[in-house]
């Protein structure tokens, strides 16, 4: 047990023991949660991931976010679907069933992607791989087209990203 | 007290590296159309298609024989709780039988919500604890390995095409 002396000469005594108690509950719980898996995201602002049970963790590929009212590429605004109808990109935007913009910026991905597939050591990179994540309240008309926009790009293993449950 | 500046140097630590949020994915493949010649077998082999078409509120499984005699057959699940235990149990039912089947080609119309097509894909993907062992052949080596935590591995989104 602490003390301190006050000025009349009676000490003060403070109980240490429950605090030492929080402390270890505390840390038994911080301990039992710590995760030592290095790809930690943060799921972009304006999105809601739905809840699976998957056990899969993520890679660190390029992503595609369809937030509630845009579309990102690495988070970089691509564009904005404050216009949407009938939760759909604007028609403007359309090209063969796929989102124009997006299509475009993942080609250039692609591109970039193919010039660096091969390290220097000779191993070589996994190309073609794109996550999503996809607010939980979008229909899969707005994803499929983000989808034929990335297999157009040749991007043809998509990750889609979920909320997991805590082991 | 030394233990104390200990504690707290470890809360400080923990509580600053504390993941709250847990993410984690699904791995689905997209149809594409190739120029490579096709590659001919000597006897076309007869093996079993698995589709699911993800509809607004039900979901429709069919299992059909590439070769005749086809023996199409089509179940119908609701997009509920219940629904999804039947789906994953014949999906499971499905694997027993056979083990060499790790494709699912998945159809969804445009208007469901994505929740609940990823509630579909769980069903197909996640091998949940109380399901029975189950065995994959391994395309490379040949060998027969248990699988832990996958149902069907290759999920083929069918309706992402032109």
């Amino acid at each position: 047990m602490a003390s301190v002396g006050g000025e009349a000469g009676e000490s003060i005594s403070l109980n240490l023991n429950p605090m030492l108690d929080i402390f270890s509950i505390l840390i038994t719980f911080l301990l039992m949660t710590y995760s030592v898996n290095p790809e930690n995201v943060d799921p972009t602002e304006g999105l809601e991931l739905p809840s699976t049970q998957t056990l899969i963790n993520l890679d660190d590929v390029p992503t595609v976010s369809l937030t509630k009212s845009e579309i990102l590429l690495n988070d970089v605004k691509v564009i904005k679907i404050a216009s949407i109808v009938d939760g759909d990109v604007p028609k403007a935007d359309q090209s063969q069933g796929a989102v124009y913009s997006l299509f475009k910026e993942l080609e250039k991905l692609a591109e970039r992607q193919n010039k660096t597939a091969v390290l220097p050591n000779g191993e070589k990179k996994k190309i073609g791989v794109l996550t999503i994540e996809v607010d939980k309240n979008h229909r899969f008309k707005l994803l499929k087209r983000v989808m034929l926009s990335a297999q157009q790009a040749e991007f043809l293993t998509i990750k889609l990203m979920v909320e997991k449950p805590r082991s | 007290m030394p233990f104390i500046d200990v504690f707290s140097m470890l809360n400080t630590f923990l509580l600053l590296s504390a993941v709250f949020f847990s993410i984690g994915m699904f791995e689905v493949q997209l149809p594409f159309f190739s120029n490579s010649p096709e590659t001919k077998q000597d006897k076309p082999v007869r093996s079993l298609d698995v589709k699911v078409n993800v509809e607004k509120e039900k979901v429709e499984l069919t299992t059909s024989y590439t070769l005749p005699p086809a023996n199409e057959k089509t179940d119908t699940y609701d997009i509920t709780p219940e629904g999804m235990d039947r789906l994953h149990a014949a999906l499971v039912e499905i694997r027993k039988a056979n083990e060499d089947v790790k494709k699912v080609t998945l159809y969804c119309e445009d208007d469901v919500i994505y929740e609940q097509l990823v509630k579909v894909i769980d069903e197909v993907k996640s091998r949940r604890a109380t399901d029975p062992v189950l065995y994959m052949t391994e395309d490379k080596s040949g060998a027969r390995v248990e699988t832990k935590e996958v149902l069907f591995p290759q999920v083929v989104m069918g309706s992402v095409v032109l």
